[in-house]
């Protein structure tokens, strides 16, 4: 039976900070400084079954990490409330810090001098693992993340990839439901993210950890996330399965057009067609397909133009996304 | 007995971590030992010469004596525990402390045996070679041979440790409110450098900076180096009285400071 | 050519040093702090060694004014040194970090693009002070002319020392993993000794750390120059200087192939 591992309600975080008033005096900007206040989250609500796999996506200064952060206990919430697996994380944090493990994309938790085998050890240590739990447990990541090759190897001296492999190896240490990932696929080649991602999938298989990740790759949230919650401004603005995030713009269709010899004229489209790109090689343009069908626009399309050949196809969920965060900042 | 063991097996993890990582880098290791014999032993010199030429007594007290309160000074700066105030600012600085944070663990309690484990193998190696050295060329004052010696020694020192921890972390705390702590823990550092009988062994210095230091957290965070003089045969109970009211009310402040400080985290993020 | 070259490293340098001030002025208040703090961090060698005069008395004819003479010597070297030219003893940090790559690929000359690399805020409040106390100095002296000519050129030459010093010191990162706490603890050897009573350096303690370790030429020497107009020693420190400036371009050149840059990453143990 599925029940939830994260319940957020209306949550927020407020940050106030001093800032410099370039028409009063030094003096004053010293001792009695104005003050700022940004709204990083702002209400949001939402939850996460157990075993789920979720994308939490959002431009940059979306409010993102600031969730992350208030979820793990990191943060203090302004207002609203987090609750995982039953804890508070402002009342609860080392009692769920047990359950959870965290990967920072930039930021690594291993020690950097001495082999990778120490890191894991220490590890755990910390979450209070028997030495014989210790021993089976590294084994077992061992084999599934591939870490045979360089594990005596010192932290510092290992490829982003083998790094990359190893934090998450290393946040999984002692099981947790849950594992918590900001970029984890940062700088990575697309061999080594793919190797991560099917890690991930599969640790979410066997072991039913849930997925809770933040990420600006779209491979990562169209390979790896059954869920995508979009936050912009700090509100959520769109919280749906991923297959349903690509259709989201399926009112528009592209339309790439390869000229015959070369484009020399560019006249105005009919309602409901707008260029996307104009290149005397190749046209590209957008149908919205509300106000004219693909067959019409494809007829009339080929009236004003000599095409060698013609490609229809969606939006891709780059710029799906992208379409998003555009319409979003414009309603604000 | 279950609970203490599993309360204690973090703290001997990281201090055995710590030390497989000094032996990983022996040079390292190597080098800065030769570098705090060869600082302690500059000033050794130097004080060797001045004495000699005032006859062999200063303020009443002898080179011996005098060369021992400045070893102790110094064995007990490689434990290196005022790392901890710029550790914890560059954790807040940086952000590391939300890695930390997200550990089922006492964010200031590990940053404390972290510095531990930084320190103790280091301590360790230079104190054994250094009593070994002083004890073959100077010999032991008359103090260092009561019986009471030993166990009040031990005593300060742990006394000592646990409230240059304090000290330190308090500053380190600082913080989570002001952007650049080192001003405060260069004042702070001074002090303790100043009160502590490091340049100038305490028995050289006036009656009034003598008071001082001996009442003052940044004196009694160094007590170790009043245990070899004469009067402390008679006066340890006192001093460590000193060291165990300054414990109570730091580790208060710290605990207290460290409370409104995880409320007060913000960390870079979007 | 070469006159062309120098000048437009030399502008560079300058402009770079420029926009680390204005970076660091942007924190007003810390800037402050950092300044003030330094300045009373520097009191305490004076106090320290002021009871030790009190308490010892004079040594190798060293007084109360002496100490504060070499005080002033030592702390304004610094300050020159480790304001402009802060990113020498950041070194460890660039190297272990590999943040040291972006020097490499600079068109500018390697040394003088690390030093400038970073301002040392604190380092202003050293200057401050340095200059405070060789002022104080000269008025309990009484001196002459000729001895503030001699103190403005000593200064020029303690720097170079100093400089130089530093420069080979933190060089020595490029030959250990996590350097910056082993190298630090060198310059530690380096700068001690010059902090302390002049007057107790005698026979062979004088010549370690005037020939082998250049401690004494930033501070006792030049106080001794200035105080006895002697200008036998004021020649030996200028040759000591020059043989030091040479030797420290070299080796850090040297030193500089032994790097092995590592990728970015903030580790947080």
């Amino acid at each position: 039976m599925n029940s939830n591992s994260i319940t957020v309600s209306h949550l927020t975080k407020k940050f106030t900070f001093s800032a410099k008033n370039s028409s009063a005096s030094w003096l004053k900007n010293l001792f009695s400084p104005e003050t700022k206040e940004i709204v990083a989250v702002n209400n949001i609500s939402f939850s996460v079954k157990s075993g789920e796999r979720i994308a939490f996506i959002g431009p940059n200064g979306a409010g993102k990490s600031t969730t992350i952060k208030m979820l793990t206990g990191i943060l203090f919430p302004t207002l609203g409330k987090v609750d995982i697996l039953g804890f508070d994380p402002t009342k609860d944090r080392k009692k769920l810090a047990y359950q959870i493990g965290t990967v920072f994309g930039q930021r690594s938790q291993l020690l950097p001098n001495l082999p990778l085998t120490d890191s894991l050890e220490f590890f755990g240590v910390m979450y209070d693992l028997s030495e014989k739990e210790i021993k089976t447990r590294i084994s077992e990541l061992v084999e599934l993340f591939d870490l045979g090759s360089f594990i005596t190897q010192p932290v510092r001296k290992l490829s982003l990839g083998q790094r990359m492999r190893a934090e998450v190896a290393a946040s999984l240490i002692h099981k947790p439901k849950i594992i918590l990932l900001d970029e984890p696929t940062i700088g990575l080649d697309v061999v080594a993210k793919k190797m991560l991602r099917d890690l991930l999938l599969k640790i979410n298989k066997e072991e039913g950890t849930t997925i809770f990740l933040t990420s600006h790759d779209v491979g990562d949230i169209e390979s790896l996330c059954n869920r995508t919650i979009i936050i912009n401004h700090g509100e959520i603005i769109k919280d749906l399965p991923t297959e349903n995030l690509a259709k989201t713009f399926v009112y528009e269709k592209y339309i790439d057009l390869v000229a015959q010899d070369n484009f020399t004229d560019f006249p105005l489209l009919p309602e409901g067609i707008s260029y996307l790109s104009k290149d005397i090689n190749k046209i590209t343009v957008v149908v919205d397909i509300n106000k004219i069908n693909v067959q019409e626009s494809l007829k009339k399309l080929l009236t004003l133009f000599k095409v060698e050949d013609i490609d229809v196809y969606n939006a891709d969920l780059e710029t799906v996304i992208r379409h998003i965060y555009e319409k979003d900042s414009q309603k604000n | 007995m279950k609970k203490i063991l599993k309360k204690i097996r973090l703290p001997i993890k990281i201090i055995k971590t710590q030390i497989r990582e000094h032996f990983y880098y022996g040079f390292r290791l190597v080098a800065s030992m030769m570098t705090t014999i060869a600082r302690c032993g500059i000033l050794l010199i130097l004080y060797w010469y001045v004495y000699r030429l005032n006859n062999g007594v200063i303020n009443g007290t002898t080179f011996l004596f005098a060369a021992w309160s400045i070893f102790f000074y110094f064995a007990f700066l490689t434990l290196q525990l005022r790392t901890i105030a710029k550790l914890i600012m560059q954790d807040v600085q940086s952000g590391n402390v939300e890695i930390l944070f997200s550990k089922p663990i006492s964010y200031l309690s590990y940053r404390m045996w972290w510095q531990v484990g930084s320190g103790i193998y280091y301590f360790l190696v230079t104190t054994t070679l250094g009593v070994i050295a002083l004890a073959f060329l100077i010999g032991f004052p008359t103090t260092m041979k009561i019986g009471v010696f030993i166990p009040t020694l031990i005593l300060t020192f742990f006394c000592g440790c646990i409230l240059s921890l304090f000290i330190y972390s308090i500053v380190g705390l600082f913080s989570f409110w002001v952007e650049d702590i080192n001003p405060i823990y260069w004042i702070v550092d001074k002090m303790i450098m100043i009160l502590g009988g490091s340049f100038l062994p305490i028995a050289l210095f006036p009656a009034l900076m003598y008071k001082i230091s001996l009442f003052s957290p940044f004196g009694a965070a160094n007590m170790v180096t009043h245990t070899v003089y004469e009067s402390w045969r008679t006066n340890w109970y006192q001093l460590v009285g000193v060291q165990l009211f300054w414990i109570i009310l730091l580790g208060l402040i710290t605990y207290f400071m460290f409370k409104k400080a995880k409320e007060k985290v913000s960390v870079n993020g979007g | 050519m070469e006159d062309k070259y120098i000048m437009k490293e030399l502008k560079f340098s300058l402009y770079a040093i420029k926009k680390n001030i204005q970076n660091s002025a942007e924190l007003r208040t810390s800037f402050l702090m950092n300044v003030v703090g330094m300045a009373i961090n520097n009191i305490s060698f004076i106090i320290l060694w002021g009871f030790f005069v009190k308490s010892v008395g004079i040594i190798g004819g060293w007084t109360v004014a002496d100490i504060v003479g070499l005080q002033g010597f030592v702390a304004l070297c610094f300050g020159i040194v480790f304001s402009a030219g802060d990113g020498i003893r950041r070194l460890a940090d660039y190297a272990a970090s590999g943040s040291f790559d972006r020097f490499m690929l600079s068109p500018k000359n390697l040394l003088v693009r690390i030093a400038t690399a970073s301002f040392g805020t604190s380092a202003l409040g050293d200057m401050v002070f340095g200059i405070v106390c060789l002022v104080i100095y000269a008025s309990l002296l009484h001196a002459s002319i000729l001895q503030i000519l001699l103190m403005v050129l000593l200064v020029f030459i303690a720097v170079v020392v100093f400089f130089s010093a530093a420069v080979v010191i933190y060089s020595t990162t490029f030959y250990f993993t996590d350097a910056s706490g082993t190298v630090g603890g060198f310059f530690e050897l380096f700068l001690s000794p010059a902090l302390f009573h002049g007057g107790a350096f005698q026979g062979v303690m004088r010549f370690i750390f005037t020939f082998l370790v250049p401690s004494l030429l930033i501070g006792t020497l030049p106080v001794e120059i200035v105080r006895d107009l002697s200008f036998k020693k004021l020649l030996m420190v200028s040759v000591l200087a020059i043989i030091w400036f040479l030797l420290s371009i070299k080796l850090f050149y040297r030193a500089v192939r032994k790097y092995e840059s590592t990728n970015f990453m903030t580790f947080g143990n």
